[in-house]
């Protein structure tokens, strides 16, 4: 009915398995941070299947990068009350 | 069939594959898009944007433009296929059309009024390739409809130039397609 | 001359011309009464083709009377140029219009293939159980009729119906039936099959003397009727089924067919005349809304009700709009070829999209609201005026446009939806009409679930993509709305999906708390948004397979009134096998009952309870075989398996044993350990409860509480530790934590070990 394309779930999954020969070169514990990074670009799939860019694959990086500054503000806080809580 | 090369001459070619070639037929929107205007008719709900996309891009930084001047438009019935070849004006813009047969295998259409229809697509294939290349991919009927495989028989009798393939070819940019000197 | 006022019944063609009408008069009595009722159609194209076929219609015995007009194609912009063609025998329209297709092929035919009901609702306004009133002569000619109320009246009266009910002891699939029980009034009478002859005078008799309006059948379609038949025929003592005695009952034949990538099987059908068949197993939506909800099928659609109750929503949907279509003077087109207007590939990629379905934060939230649109995308095509032949609307929830056909078909069954579920608020709970309601709100909820997908179906006569794409993209816009109206008021979103919103902020508690918030998005959208409830907690799940990743779409909870609600788990999934999901809405239930997120580690300890117990009695032997019954679809031919699902296993089984299965029928079957892995239900020989794959069951049971439990902080992994060593396998803990998928692989139960039987058979 209609549906052309494919989900931008699915398209997501196509770009991961293009990565395919990349993660399995590389060393285990850098495998498993490679699958939290594609994990963490899940959190937007919405967004990127809104934005309707023609790469998705762009919107996909963004999205790692996102998620990846969301957790840098968040050490920086919790370091901000340790260092607090050290000094107070 | 070793090579396509572009730019396309003005005649009907029909190229039948396993699965209507549409990884070919992708590529070749892509590379078309890249020079000039064409127009897509998608009759099997396959023509995945995306793909076309990655290959434009690898050519190009422009893609939108190249995107912008795609024209497809999705037959989903095979009445509507022939509307649509009906109504479109001869012009000089290639014309791709995309796993032409895929509705009329449709079991829902009993195959006399098929080939009926498809019938009269066939002189406006014709007219459009007067003056515009026009090229024709499809796929051979399931298995378990083997005596649909008359639609493609038809088909193919009406192309000037006509390729079956077993097998695609792989993938060579450099001898599939002669961008021309 | 009669005046005559009651209810219209049945309508169809009658053999001698124009149509036949049976009316539950006022009085009692059952009138079969006929009217005159020319019927229409057009053909249109090229002119060659035209003139050929008006000389072909001149000399046809049938003798139509033809004309030349214009009329309004609802896909071209000008009136069309058509021929006119007018039968005085609605009966022979259908033959005739089969000839003329066949010969003339290449032209366009309009409102050629419509059923008589259809055409009649539209030039009259009638409609099954309609209040008419009719005047008819003797020989029951109507003259005149008039409908005195209408399908949008919240509160039709209550027909009269007499109601004989028939059903086999048991179901024919699974054992061979002894008598037929047959019911009606309070009274039931049991029938040996094996007595032929007083069954049938028996049965006779009871037809006669009831004579029934409708006949509520178990089976009636694709077994007893045809049984009762053929008994009949063999005895030569006729059966009056049909009140109409100059009919023979209609035999439809079975089919499996595709719709929307699925298969969909259909069983045989037995259709009666002046009478209304209905078999409850062969009714389409009967498990959502039975009787009443077939009945008011029938009125809003206008379709007979022996049709209404087996058609899909979308033939609902398509007859409205056929309806609306004759009224409005638009043509009907035969075959839909209306084609996409050409868009660039850029556009594809913005246009080919569903719904926004986000990823929820997962875990136990409390104090969440949840919000969501009121039939979101039936209202978009109504405000935004959708429609096949109105332009792209530029905004949400109004438009500057007359409406099209599609806002005029579906603008009275909305307001009808919203205004029952308005009162399904205000009324008590003893307010008999509560029932009624909610099996008519069911009718009208799958209506209009199923338009928004018939706008985009390609078969549908007023279907067109790129109406279908504009409700998906206003769709999409009203739900980006409304989540800016919640963030700019503060609100925490939890999760969203296409049409509904979970938000949460400090302090709001109460329905009263999130009405500011409502007021804003619908003021932003200009759609009816309500609240779904307050949730006490809502628990969203991650997928199974890798906890980082969360699922749309599936959750449970309880609102504040003690009410749960669940998506995406077995409770809710209808080929789960009973005893998983009773048990699963046992424990939801008892998690329920956490009135203070400090009372919910006691609520779990008892869920874990519930669950010991039910994998105890699974062991012993005590839970009934019945319960245990996964179902499975058969998705194609049986020849098409390369390798044998376990549905298409049990089907192999069945075939064996003479009861072939068609794509698309359902088959319950219990998983069993060793070769075949299953045992088909409907089989002549018992299975064997103790050959029954205890560890599969337990994994299914597992898997299904911990999808409870996960947000708990009890894992699958956990759980399957947990139950295991109160089962006192303390030795297999540690090997039970490394080996468990390498048991099951082997089809060993773990508890080889504790030896001896399984418990009684």
């Amino acid at each position: 009915m209609g549906r052309t394309l494919p989900s931008i779930t699915q398209e997501f999954m196509q770009e991961q398995e293009a990565f395919a020969r990349f993660r399995r070169a590389l060393r285990r514990a850098d495998q498993l941070a490679l699958d939290d990074l594609f994990a963490s670009a899940r959190q937007h799939l919405s967004a990127a299947a809104y934005a309707a860019h023609a790469l998705p694959m762009e919107t996909f990086l963004l999205s790692m990068m996102l998620e990846q500054h969301k957790e840098v503000l968040r050490l920086r806080r919790e370091l901000d009350e340790l260092r607090g809580a050290l000094h107070g | 069939m070793d090579a396509l090369t572009l730019p396309l001459s003005n005649q009907l070619l029909v190229l039948t594959a396993p699965h209507a070639a549409v990884k070919l037929m992708l590529e070749l929107s892509a590379r078309l898009a890249l020079s000039g205007e064409l127009r897509v008719l998608d009759g099997g709900n396959r023509f995945n944007v995306y793909p076309v996309a990655r290959i434009i891009r690898r050519y190009s930084p422009e893609l939108t433009r190249a995107l912008a001047r795609i024209r497809l438009a999705r037959a989903f019935t095979c009445y509507q296929a022939a509307a649509m070849l009906a109504d479109m004006p001869a012009e000089t813009r290639p014309l791709l059309v995309i796993d032409l047969l895929a509705t009329f295998y449709d079991e829902s259409v009993n195959l006399n009024e098929s080939r009926r229809v498809l019938a009269g697509c066939i002189p406006h294939l014709q007219r459009l390739s007067r003056i515009a290349p026009v090229v024709v991919s499809a796929k051979p009927p399931a298995p378990i409809s083997p005596e649909r495989a008359v639609l493609a028989e038809d088909l193919r009798n009406a192309a000037a130039g006509d390729w079956q393939l077993e097998t695609l070819p792989a993938p060579k940019a450099a001898t599939l397609w002669d961008m021309g000197a | 001359m009669a005046d005559l006022t009651g209810w219209l019944l049945d309508l169809y063609e009658d053999e001698r011309g124009g149509a036949a009408l049976w009316l539950i008069g006022d009085d009692g009595g059952r009138h079969r009464l006929r009217q005159e009722f020319p019927v229409v159609f057009y053909a249109a194209g090229e002119r060659a083709q035209l003139k050929g076929l008006w000389s072909w219609l001149r000399g046809h015995p049938l003798q139509p009377r033809l004309s030349r007009d214009q009329r309004r194609d609802l896909f071209q912009p000008e009136p069309v140029a058509v021929l006119r063609i007018e039968m005085q025998n609605a009966a022979r329209q259908p033959q005739l219009f089969r000839e003329m297709a066949q010969r003339f092929p290449e032209l366009d035919y309009y409102d050629a293939d419509l059923a008589i009901g259809l055409r009649h609702a539209a030039r009259f306004g009638t409609f099954p159980l309609a209040r008419c009133y009719v005047r008819a002569d003797e020989d029951g000619l109507v003259s005149d009729l008039r409908v005195l109320d209408s399908p949008w009246d919240l509160d039709p009266g209550k027909v009269p119906l007499r109601t004989l009910a028939l059903r086999p002891d048991c179901d024919p699939a699974h054992a061979e039936p002894q008598s037929l029980i047959a019911s009606h009034d309070g009274h039931e009478y049991r029938f040996a099959f094996e007595d032929e002859r007083p069954l049938l005078v028996n049965l006779r008799a009871l037809l006669t003397r009831l004579d029934p309006d409708l006949l509520l059948t178990y089976n009636g379609d694709t077994w007893l009727l045809p049984r009762l038949l053929e008994t009949a025929q063999r005895h030569n003592l006729p059966l009056p089924l049909n009140r109409d005695t100059e009919r023979g009952v209609l035999h439809k034949k079975e089919g499996s067919y595709f719709s929307y990538g699925q298969i969909i099987y259909r069983g045989q059908q037995i259709l009666l005349y002046g009478r209304c068949h209905i078999d409850c197993r062969n009714a389409m939506m009967w498990q959502d809304y039975d009787l009443e909800g077939a009945l008011e099928t029938a009125r809003i659609t206008a379709l007979p009700i022996q049709t209404a109750a087996r058609v899909s929503p979308g033939t609902g949907i398509s007859s409205m709009q056929i309806t609306t279509a004759l009224r409005n003077d638009i043509l009907v087109p035969w075959r839909k070829q209306q084609a996409e207007r050409p868009k660039t590939a850029a556009d594809l990629i913005r246009f080919d999209q569903g719904g926004l379905v986000y990823q929820p934060i997962t875990g136990l939230h409390f104090d969440v609201g949840m919000i969501d649109f009121i039939s979101m995308y039936p209202s978009i095509m109504v405000r935004s005026n959708i429609s096949p032949e109105t332009p792209f609307p530029d905004r949400l929830g109004s438009s500057d446009y007359p409406p099209g056909l599609v806002p005029l078909t579906l603008g009275p069954l909305l307001e009808k939806r919203v205004a029952l579920k308005q009162r399904a608020l205000s009324l008590p709970t003893w307010d008999p009409r509560r029932r009624m309601d909610k099996a008519r709100s069911e009718a009208h909820k799958w209506l209009l679930v199923t338009c928004f997908g018939y706008l985009g179906y390609k078969n549908a006569r007023f279907g067109r993509i790129e109406a279908h794409e504009a409700v998906t993209t206003w769709g999409r816009e009203a739900l980006l709305r409304a989540k800016e109206a919640a963030e700019e008021m503060g609100f925490n979103i939890l999760h969203m999906y296409v049409d509904g919103l979970w938000v949460q902020k400090k302090g709001c508690r109460q329905p009263q708390d999130f009405q500011p918030l409502l007021e804003e998005v619908a003021s932003r959208t200009s759609l009816p948004v309500g609240l779904d409830g307050v949730y006490r907690w809502v628990a969203f799940l991650p997928s199974r397979i890798d906890e980082r990743l969360p699922v749309p779409n599936r959750y449970f909870g309880v609102f504040q009134d003690g009410s749960t609600k669940a998506r995406g788990i077995d409770l809710r999934r209808r080929d789960s096998a009973p005893w998983v999901a009773d048990t699963q809405r046992e424990m939801l239930r008892c998690l329920a009952h956490a009135e203070t997120p400090a009372a919910l580690p006691d609520q779990v300890s008892a869920a874990l309870h519930i669950l010991r117990a039910q994998l105890y009695a699974l062991r012993a032997g005590r839970v009934p075989l019945e319960s245990l019954l996964v179902g499975k679809k058969l998705s194609k031919e049986l020849a098409g398996y390369r390798v044998p699902s376990p549905g298409a296993r049990a089907a192999l089984q069945l075939l064996a044993a003479g009861k072939p299965t068609r794509p698309g029928q359902r088959i319950k079957l219990l998983f069993t350990r060793g070769e075949p892995g299953v045992h088909a239900w409907n089989l002549p020989e018992a299975p064997d409860p103790a050959a029954l794959d205890f560890a599969y069951y337990e994994d299914l049971m597992l898997r299904a509480a911990s999808a409870l439990l996960v947000p708990f902080g009890v894992s699958e992994e956990d759980l399957h530790v947990r139950m295991h060593a109160d089962l006192g396998e303390q030795l297999t803990l540690p090997l039970h934590a490394w080996n468990r998928r390498r048991m099951a692989a082997q089809n060993t139960p773990v508890y080889a070990l504790a030896g001896g039987s399984q418990g009684a058979a």
